[in-house]
């Protein structure tokens, strides 16, 4: 055997803070050897990101290394600054996770890929551009010579990403190093780019560092993975050992907590891991993840526990791996499968409580916003006219909820998903169409008339830091929604808050909480209880899930899922990531630059007949599920188009694999409708589209109880 | 090193306990601008000379025993001539920084969150008045009518009012997109209450920030004013008509200047020092965690 790339060896990071020494890493040890992919996977907090910063020795002055990073036989612990400069960007490359400010936005793309050519190889500016644009063509990135010109701006975020592998590869490095380099990106680009560094693992014999929090992405692209959790290694393994058949409680845990795509529609009910991350500073004694392992026992508690590997590299820190059995389930389960049951049959009869037709909502960058324009007078004289730039955020949407039913509203970013979520909440004024909330148009009422629709309908949005206003008390915030939206007396206010509280699983105590102080995932409860507050009928969730690590984001998946059959609310569920969707929708609505090209019951979307697009989405989500990776993928071309003015035909034809093109670019395309409620707006025959298989796999069998 | 940390969390608890967990800058602002104001208000009975006794024998006499910090060009002791300024000059800065609050910051708010045409109007009106040199603003407003004090704060607020609305709205812009703002306009708020309750609260430490620095500000441009004879009548005491006054002699007579300009310097700071200190006090994320 080799001597590996990257070599670490008992790493261990703390931090002084005033309460004490914080662990952020804690024994960590790893190998990777040239032109394999280690996948390192943890939660936020777990101390991922820090083991890339270490490996770059990119950690601040008050970061306290020790044990070894050994790179090619060197020691990078220590090194002096100078040696570390020579490493970084000639031998190790780095790729962060945030494409949009990654790039300097007032560089072009060429100069900023050169730069380490001339700083480290002492190229000459020409020979370095020639490079440059050389590498911008193995990354894939179409015209590069014209895109060395371009700055970041021109680029979307996808062709970004591409620039910064680039950049981080254009030295021939031996080692690459990505910090959750897809994470903001749309899973179609996602499965560009990951196949992009795979083939560069292979062309050019690469060890990768593949730092991430999704399991799916984990098993496209890994050969061994890492767990990480709160500092410490819990498990580590080949991939297929890892995911299939995990040792660790607590990578059972995540697997058992992640909603999972499957060909029979709705997935099994999700387990989430109870608890709270451990404190890092006091943390608790014994093994890390005690505390919130359901297998746990007193011998778990006193013990310090040890990573045990066996021959083939497999391992987990915990005494007790060997004969554990898979994650629980939820205890509750019978009753909700029960109510699920029952309301996947919505009367039909009854009328709808939301229904757009028509909806549109356009941006009109104005007069002098859109930039001026030199026209000719009489041909001769120059004339400045403004020119008016129009965005087709929402592009004509109908689309109907019922009572007690979840739709889900699926689309990449900037499809216009958020922009139709507040559209029907009158927080962003339509542009034609109607919303009929209740058999009521609501949307041309003005403004002072909106009191019923603000009473019975709510929102919850994604991110928890902004959705709560850091100089309210908890408390407070709910009680203002309270006591405008109904008459509950104000003595019995508090009570009825805390109550609230007690609803979303908070305790009542945290009533006179600030948001600073709760956990991510607090927040996004408090959220929901503040949105419970005016007893609304219809909740729209903005993508409430997205900004959660997997295991929180089960817990409120299955909260809002459980609110629903209490109160019989109905949901329009916003969200980029299908399988999440597919966990809780009733039905599920597919959207793309600004309109809707297939509509249905949840199980009718995930199967054949696809529209191209759904196809292509749902090939495109990483899933982890061994033998998923190997599995046949539609892949997209190019990004998505500016929505812009004048569309005539399918939005979808510029991208589509199956395009037939006159047609698709002119014609607007005719809906089929293959079941009744099922509708798919396409040019192809329903014959073509029902020929292709599904390109979900059957339900697997629950890997973590195995 | 458990020994050192323990050491150090000994010491620190006496002093926490002698301040009870209170905002070291606060505390340290408030008690300097205390005494300022006390100086300024007990000024008449503390100083050792009338403000406006001459004396054509001590002229321009360096500091000494009997004039600690000198006398200037009519033999006026600068000590308490400083005492006495400290009246107008505070006044005059805290006076003129509330109007420019009182009308900035509601306009600001409005122009912020409602945008579109009265947006529009208030920069466009804002421009308009930045685009004036500030002596000019202020001259245009106090040339029609006889001077007095009242008038001039007026004046002096008002040549603030665009700086203090382009902040505002500027603030207000990046809030009004935060989605507290939108869940409540999404529970039926009325504009009034987001902009007060929501909005404002968030929008309080930049403005109080710059608003702590056009204290000193508004101080300088008044002394201006009374220096073209709009404002302070001599021979009335103000530092900013001290320190012009004194800028002739500055060759031969340095300590004339130097009182008021040390007094502007320390007021300067103590506002600075007490704006951060509430700005941390009032903010819950700069709080001890676990309340």
């Amino acid at each position: 055997m080799t001597t590996p790339l990257l070599s670490v060896k008992d790493l261990t990071l703390t931090y002084q803070t005033g309460r004490g020494r914080l662990r952020a890493l804690n024994g960590v040890s790893f190998d990777v050897n040239a032109g394999e992919t280690l996948a390192v996977v943890g939660e936020s907090g777990s101390g991922k990101s820090s083991v890339a910063l270490a490996a770059m020795g990119l950690l601040g002055p008050e970061a306290h290394l020790d044990g070894s990073i050994r790179f090619e036989d060197g020691e990078l612990i220590g090194l002096d600054e100078a040696s570390r400069r020579a490493l970084r960007g000639r031998a190790i490359g780095m790729v962060f996770q945030d494409p949009f400010t990654s790039l300097n936005p007032s560089l072009r793309i060429g100069e900023q890929v050169a730069e380490p050519l001339v700083y480290h190889q002492g190229l000459s500016r020409a020979e370095a551009l020639e490079k440059a644009v050389a590498a911008l063509g193995e990354v894939g990135l179409p015209g590069p010579r014209e895109i060395a010109s371009a700055y970041p701006h021109q680029l979307s975020g996808g062709m970004q990403q591409r620039v910064l592998i680039a950049s981080a590869i254009v030295c021939n490095p031996r080692l690459l190093i990505l910090d959750e380099p897809t994470t903001a990106l749309d899973v179609t680009v996602e499965a560009q780019i990951l196949d992009l560094l795979d083939n560069l693992r292979r062309s050019r014999g690469l060890g990768m560092v593949f730092i991430t929090h999704n399991l799916g992405v984990v098993n496209r692209i890994a050969d061994r993975v890492c767990v990480l959790y709160a500092g410490r290694v819990v498990e580590v393994g080949e991939k297929d050992t890892v995911l299939g058949r995990p040792s660790h409680p607590y990578t059972k845990g995540l697997l058992a907590s992640l909603p999972r795509l499957a060909a029979d529609g709705r997935a099994r009910r999700i387990a989430p891991i109870p608890g709270r991350f451990p404190d890092l500073v006091n943390a608790p004694p014994g093994c890390i993840f005690a505390p919130r392992c359901p297998f746990a026992e007193s011998a778990c508690v006193e013990n310090e526990q040890v990573l045990a590997t066996d021959a083939a590299g497999n391992g987990a820190r915990c005494w007790k791996s060997a004969g554990l059995p898979g994650w629980p389930e939820e205890p509750a389960d019978d009753r909700n499968i029960i109510e699920v049951a029952a309301s996947r049959e919505p009367a039909e009869d009854d009328a709808p409580l939301l229904r757009t037709e028509d909806l549109s909502k356009r941006y009109r960058r104005g007069r002098i916003g859109g930039g001026i324009e030199w026209t000719r007078k009489l041909g001769v004289i120059p004339w400045p006219s403004t020119r008016a730039e129009t965005v087709n955020a929402v592009d004509g949407i109908s689309l109907e909820i019922r009572r007690g039913e979840v739709v889900g509203l699926v689309g990449e970013s900037g499809s216009g998903k958020s922009t139709f979520g507040r559209t029907i909440l009158r927080l962003v004024d339509p542009s034609s169409g109607h919303v009929m909330f209740d058999s009521r148009d609501v949307a041309s009422l003005p403004d002072g008339e909106l009191d019923d629709l603000r009473k019975r309908a709510q929102i919850v949005f994604q991110n928890p830091d902004s959705s709560l206003n850091p100089r309210r008390r908890i408390g407070k915030a709910i009680a203002r929604a309270v006591k405008l939206q109904t008459n509950v007396p104000p003595e019995r206010l508090r009570a009825h808050v805390e109550d609230l509280l007690d609803r979303v699983g908070l305790p009542r105590a945290y009533y006179d909480r600030y948001p600073h102080q709760l956990s991510g995932g607090e927040k996004q409860r408090v959220g929901i209880a503040r949105a419970l507050a005016t007893e609304p009928e219809f909740i729209v969730c903005d993508e409430p899930v997205s900004a959660l690590d997997v295991s929180v984001q089960a817990t409120v998946l299955n909260l809002l899922d459980g609110l629903k059959d209490e109160l019989n609310l109905s949901y329009l569920f916003i969200s980029h990531d299908l399988s999440v969707v597919a966990y809780i929708a009733d039905r599920i609505a597919v959207m793309y630059s600004g309109r809707l090209c297939e509509v249905g019951p949840a199980d009718a979307v995930l199967q054949p007949p696809y529209h191209p697009y759904t196809q292509a989405l749902l090939s495109a989500v990483p899933l982890p599920t061994p033998g998923a990776a190997r599995r046949e993928r539609i892949r997209l071309r190019g990004d998505r188009p500016p929505s812009g003015a004048q569309r005539s035909g399918c939005v979808f034809h510029t991208r589509c694999p199956r395009s037939l093109g006159e047609l698709c670019a002119n014609t607007a395309p005719p809906v089929h409708e293959p079941r009744p409620g099922h509708r798919i707006a396409c040019h192809l025959s329903l014959d073509e589209l029902a020929r292709d298989a599904s390109v979900l796999p059957e339900a697997a069998p629950v890997a973590a109880a195995e | 090193m458990p020994k050192a940390d323990a050491a150090n969390a000994e010491a620190a608890r006496p002093m926490r306990s002698l301040l009870a967990g209170a905002n070291p800058k606060l505390v340290v602002g408030a008690l300097v601008l205390a005494l300022l104001v006390a100086v300024a208000i007990a000024a008449p009975w503390i100083a050792p000379y009338r403000f406006d006794e001459m004396s054509i024998l001590s002229r321009l006499k360096p500091p000494s025993l009997a004039h600690w910090c000198g006398t200037d060009e009519f033999g006026r002791d600068v000590f308490s001539r400083t005492l006495m300024g400290a009246r107008l000059s505070l006044m005059m800065g805290f006076a003129a920084t509330a109007v420019s609050l009182l009308i900035g910051v509601p306009l600001g708010l409005w122009a912020g969150y409602r945008r579109g045409t009265v947006d529009e109007a208030i920069m466009r009106a804002t421009d308009v008045l930045l685009s004036f040199p500030p002596i000019m603003l202020g001259l245009l407003i106090l040339a029609v009518t006889p001077p007095s004090l009242w008038k001039m704060i007026i004046a002096v607020g008002i040549v603030y009012v665009p700086s203090t609305v382009r902040l505002t709205r500027s603030v207000t812009l990046d809030l009004a997109g935060e989605e507290f703002v939108q869940a409540a306009r999404a529970r039926g708020e009325r504009a009034a209450y987001i902009l007060h309750a929501e909005i404002l609260p968030n929008a309080w430490p930049p403005i109080m920030v710059e608003a702590s620095l056009r204290v000193t500000f508004a101080i300088l441009l008044g002394a201006a004013l009374s220096f073209i004879g709009l404002g302070a009548q001599p021979p009335s005491s103000d530092w900013g008509l001290m320190i012009s006054e004194a800028r002739p002699l500055i060759d031969r007579a340095p300590w004339v200047a130097l009182a008021p300009g040390i007094a502007m310097g320390i007021t300067v700071i103590a506002v600075n020092l007490l704006g951060d200190g509430l700005r941390e006090a009032l903010d819950p994320r700069m709080q001890r965690k676990g309340g």
